[in-house]
């Protein structure tokens, strides 16, 4: 098939792998997680030519569990946005590939799950180590999970979240602990009450269209449904714009060319080498948000703390909804954006309004996939035809109860593979 | 509390056993040994040990002396006494005695300093643990504290010992010092001067003197006959390492006097000076001209503490078939070498080829470098085929070459370039192989310089205009005889730097006139720039001379002092800042206002500001991305990008403002803030450093450190 083209795959013998509970399960990957000597570009030319010296804690830990990391496929810059990333497409292509682990800034894992029809799953912030990954965000960014069939996500989280002494910045909660969650038995949740914000899912036909297949399939599964107020998401975008510019332009301060990845030609100092090395290490996207987080840094630094005060509001005001629902539904993206050739920072928050204010707020949240005409993750290349699906997002650290009420709900839903 | 009876700390010797002393200084040191209290006491002079023993303090003595610290400025009196056998402190010259305190007086309390002061162990078979890692900018923050330490002031004395033996030495030569003034005017030559705003005169400024050259100059017209000066001076050059913006210089001018009297005059001062340093220099300096100088060691100051001098091969390859060679001498180039002998073992075909060949000597301007290693065999280098027998035999016995020697040649079309990369090359290799033998002083007089130096347009003083030429007859439109001119100067080098330097001046009007002419001055620039000193040239100058010597310099390394700031007692650092002072400083806009230099860009924009403004090339500066002058869009596109992060602070404000959260303060992570400490206690080396995995994606590298572009041109 023409659209699995890897990014890099290791040879066939490239590592022992221990049996385990994750045995014989292959995991797709982006090079912005290190895995021990392969390139390591995170799609960037400022790293051209890097490759790994050692193991991600994620990577390390995968293999303890005795998955089999599969390769890389090409990947957006530094995974800000989708525009380039193959993932999705070829882990809902490729019939030997089990599950894939994708950066979520914005809602890259997300979107990636909702244009192939695969499950997504992006954890709270802070339970999953990001000692190893390449990023670019630090405060938004989380490595998500997408996966054929709902029931690896949570075999992947519990081996891959829980404290680790690589990466001071995450929380301390031991790892997720799954059990129960995959027996049959469990109870399914019915009594959770799921609010659906009123003014996303009205007022635009094709949201309206996929929250009511939404709303039908979370009363099935004996769900509560009632309306809440979500706010005005496009504070939710500029807060995190601000933020994730800033912090884009520390994260990419080391991409100077002296110790790692490209640098370029010059005959003069080293103000030149910075100037020409940096000039040319990003494509147009990083270099316009790297341009306006040095905007922010120098020009307006009270300006991003602003920023950082909405996001503290906008944490606290969702936070609040959750003392009168369990979770919330929500669509996952608009009919006419594009996230896939968006290229600049304006479109590419407009491609990701939906998904952005749970990395903004750190919350769990699983995308549910939306059905195809043509059976279940039968999406074209494009994802054109393949419908969005949802997104149900849970409180801070709530990601056990996102998953059960994924599990109970998947039964319901027509022409998805649970 | 009188001081008039204090006995300096260092001169307590045994010959005052059983005397009353009274003493004053700093804590040097403590040693508590229960019941009786050991103090170092320091002052300029020395330290002296003073004990607190209660069997013959009273008590309020030894209650007060539980309260002293290092650096307490304190004032004893006490008995000297015999120390006991065995109980000597060698370190200290008072180290046979010690003061048994009766009183003592705390004169000043002292906050504990930001480092060790002390240099003298208390014990017999000890040392004090000096941190020679105190940041240098550190000390010049504490200079007043990092002068206390002995050693500083051992400089600071010595320093004064060598100005005074000058000044004696001058006085009874019948030189006089005159102070020649500080605010003075702004001469175009040589670097750039330190300007200083005058209040009564609005928009004009002062020079602070680069040297008061052209002062000096008058005093000679004004029959002062012999003059000298320790003078401070300033020039605000670039940085270097060694460089201070304002620097100390002996200044000398003499009337009715020629070259033979300076070097002679020199000559004694500086083994005088040296000898302060107990360094011995042999006379008479041996004299070597400019352009000897360049031939055989390829530096205007020679370091002639060792061999290796050039040998000329030009004329061994006339007829070589060898094609660089060839064409290098077809136009009209020269070849020279030097010998490096019996270290072929240390200087391998890789080292040669790979180090100095390919990276080292392009390094000093050079394209290539030609080596030859000797064998039993002959011969051995990876041109050596292309020689014919007779070159071969020839460059061994012009080189005076056996086995174990090397030879390295560079040839050129440029005269110029083979001998200053020649020379580099010689104090490289020496450097790198030990050859250069320390303790040793070899002055030298550098004579015969030329006159001009070509420009692209004609020529320019390599001194300065006021230089006495070696003749007088020539033609000042001719650039060919302009540069075909020496001088009448003299440089003295020591170990391949330069102490000082000189010449005898120009006394007629008249040549100094054709002078300016040759250098492509117009009347009026010289009468605006020189008009007051032309003038005194109109009055019957008498022939005169003079000689400058850089007194930082010289007294560094008279003291073997690893830098001149070491010599100086407030300097500035390596970037031209006073740490202590904080100097440069800001003004005040009032200041500004009343020189009158608030608004003296009028509405013409101060230079660079355009830039500064231009948001898009401003985040480019400062973020160092830049952006490809050849895509003109890119920028306009990053302006766009720009507009767009201002509306966004902009929505966002306006949204905080309606914020009525009191729990709304910055959040920065959305995982509540803990520490967390790393395991262990101890400093570890990262293993990928250890095993060399951080260098794997390094884009350039040398020996073991990231290669990057160098910090200024």
């Amino acid at each position: 098939m023409d659209t699995i083209v890897f990014a890099y795959r290791p040879p066939a013998s490239d590592t022992e792998i221990p049996d385990g509970p994750l045995s014989g399960m292959r995991v797709l990957l982006q090079p912005d997680l290190f895995v021990k000597n392969w390139p390591a570009d995170a799609g960037s030319k400022a790293l051209a030519g890097f490759s790994a010296v050692f193991d991600a804690t994620v990577i390390a830990r995968l293999r303890a569990a005795g998955a089999v990391p599969a390769g890389f496929a090409p990947m957006a810059e530094f995974g800000f946005g989708i525009n380039g990333s193959h993932l999705g497409r070829i882990l809902a292509a490729d019939e030997f590939l089990h599950a894939g682990l994708m950066t979520d800034m914005l809602g890259e894992a997300r979107m990636a799950a909702s244009l192939a029809g695969l499950w997504g799953f992006k954890p709270s912030w802070g339970r999953v180590s990001r000692y190893g990954l390449t990023g670019l965000v630090p405060s938004m960014e989380c490595t998500g999970v997408l996966a054929k069939k709902l029931s690896d996500i949570p075999k992947i989280l519990t081996r891959i979240s829980g404290a680790d002494a690589n990466d001071p910045s995450m929380r301390t909660d031991p790892p997720l602990d799954v059990s129960g969650l995959l027996d049959a038995t469990a109870p399914a949740g019915a009594s959770l009450r799921i609010g659906i914000p009123e003014a996303l899912a009205t007022g635009n036909a094709a949201r309206e269209a996929e929250m009511s297949i939404a709303r039908e399939a979370l009363s099935k599964a004996g769900f509560t449904l009632k309306n809440v107020t979500i706010g005005d998401l496009s504070l939710f975008a500029a807060a995190h714009q601000v933020a994730a510019a800033v912090e884009a332009s520390s994260s990419a301060g080391k991409y100077d060319g002296v110790r790692y990845g490209f640098r370029a030609e010059t005959s003069g100092n080293w103000n030149d080498m910075y100037l020409e090395t940096r000039g040319q290490s990003f494509g147009p996207l990083i270099k316009a948000l790297l341009m306006q987080g040095a905007w922010f840094q120098f020009q307006d630094y009270p300006g991003f703390e602003a920023a950082c005060t909405l996001r503290q509001h906008l944490v606290n005001q969702t936070n609040a909804l959750f003392n009168h629902v369990d979770l919330i539904a929500l669509p996952t993206r608009e009919a006419d954006a594009d996230p896939l050739t968006a290229n600049m920072p304006a479109d590419t928050y407009d491609a990701f309004s939906l998904t952005l204010a749970a990395n903004l707020t750190g919350l769990p949240v699983l995308q549910v996939p939306g059905t195809s005409a043509d059976g279940p993750n039968a999406a074209d290349t494009a994802g054109a035809n393949q419908a969005p699906g949802f997104q149900l997002m849970g409180p801070a650290m709530g990601d056990i109860a996102v998953l059960r009420a994924g599990l109970a709900l998947s039964s319901h839903l027509q022409g998805v593979i649970s | 509390m009188t001081f008039h009876d204090r006995t300096p700390c260092g001169t307590v010797c045994a010959d005052h056993a059983g005397n009353a002393v009274s003493l004053a200084g700093w804590v040097d040191a403590l040693r508590d040994h229960g019941e009786v209290l050991f103090i170092h006491l320091r002052d300029r002079s020395g330290i002296v040990q003073v004990v607190i023993d209660p069997a013959s303090a009273d008590r309020p003595v030894c209650d007060l002396a539980d309260h002293l610290r290092n650096e307490y400025c304190i004032q004893v009196s006490g008995k000297v006494l015999k120390r006991a056998p065995g109980t000597e402190n060698p370190h200290i010259t008072t180290g046979g005695v010690e003061v048994a305190a009766t009183r003592l007086t705390i004169l000043s309390r002292s906050k504990t300093p930001p480092f060790n002061i002390s240099e003298k162990s208390m014990l017999a078979g000890t040392t004090v643990h000096r941190e020679e890692t105190v940041a240098e900018d550190l000390r010049l923050q504490y200079r007043f504290l990092d002068l206390r330490r002995p050693a500083m002031q051992d400089q600071l004395l010595k320093r004064h010992a060598i100005t005074r033996t000058i000044r004696n030495f001058l006085d009874e030569q019948g030189f006089v010092d005159v102070e020649t003034p500080m605010l003075t005017r702004s001469t175009p030559e040589g670097a750039r001067d330190y300007i200083v705003p005058s209040r009564h005169h609005p928009g004009t400024f002062y020079a602070l003197p680069q040297s008061p050259q052209l002062f000096k100059q008058l005093l000679m017209v004004s029959g002062m006959e012999r003059y000298y000066q320790i003078v401070r001076c300033f020039r605000d050059e670039d940085l270097r390492p060694n460089r201070q913006p304002e620097f100390t210089q002996l200044d000398l001018e003499a009337a009715f006097i020629d070259e033979e009297f300076i070097y002679h005059l020199f000559e004694e001062l500086t083994v005088r000076m040296f000898a302060v340093g107990r360094i011995d220099l042999p006379r008479p300096f041996p004299r070597m001209t400019w352009l000897d100088a360049m031939n055989t060691a390829g530096n205007d100051r020679p370091d002639l503490r060792f061999g290796m001098r050039f040998v000329d091969a030009t004329t061994i390859f006339e007829n070589t078939r060898y094609a660089i060679f060839r064409q290098i001498l077809d136009r009209n180039g020269c070849i020279k070498g030097i010998t490096v002998k019996g270290q072929s073992d240390r200087l391998s075909k890789n080292i040669l080829q790979n180090e100095y060949a390919k990276e080292i000597v392009p390094g000093f301007g050079a394209k290539g470098m030609t080596w030859m290693r000797v064998t039993d065999a002959g011969l051995e280098s990876n041109i050596v085929q292309f020689f014919s027998e007779t070159e071969k035999s020839a460059i061994l016995e012009r080189f005076g070459a056996g086995p174990g020697d090397v030879i390295l040649m560079i040839a050129d079309p440029s005269w110029h370039l083979v001998c200053s990369a020649l020379g580099q090359l010689r104090l490289h290799v020496a450097g790198r192989l030990g050859l250069i033998p320390e303790h040793v002083f070899y002055p030298v007089w550098i004579t015969d310089f030329p006159l001009f130096e070509a420009t692209d347009t004609g020529v320019t003083s390599s001194h300065h205009p006021f230089t006495m030429p070696d003749r007088t007859d020539f033609d000042p439109e001719n650039t060919d005889d302009l540069l075909r001119l020496k001088s009448r100067a003299y440089d003295l080098v020591v170990n391949g730097e330069e102490l000082g330097g000189g010449s005898i001046r120009i006394n007629d009007r008249d040549l100094q006139h054709r002078i300016f002419q040759a250098l492509g001055l117009s009347g009026d620039d010289v009468n605006e720039k020189f008009g007051f000193f032309l003038r005194a040239l109109e009055y019957g100058a008498p022939p005169h001379g003079g000689m400058a010597v850089g007194l930082d310099r010289a007294i560094a390394m008279i003291l073997n002092a690893p830098s001149i700031r070491e010599v100086i007692a407030f300097p500035k650092n390596r970037s031209a800042f006073c740490p202590l002072t904080q100097a440069p400083s800001e003004v005040s806009e009032d200041q500004l206002a009343e020189l009158g230099l608030l608004d003296r860009g009028g509405p013409a924009p101060l230079p660079g500001a355009s830039q500064a403004k231009d948001p898009v090339t401003a985040v480019s500066w400062v973020s160092r991305i830049g952006l490809n002058p050849d895509r003109p869009n890119e920028k306009e596109s990053m302006r766009t990008v720009l507009d767009q992060a201002r509306a966004l602070t902009a929505k966002v404000r306006q949204a905080v403002e309606k914020i009525d959260d009191d729990n709304a303060g910055a959040l920065f992570s959305v995982a509540p803030a803990a520490n967390r400490f790393r395991e262990g206690n101890t400093a570890k080396i990262c293993a990928l450093s250890e095993n060399k995995d951080l260098f794997k994606n390094a884009p350039a590298m040398k020996g073991g450190y990231f290669k990057v572009a160098p910090v200024l041109e």
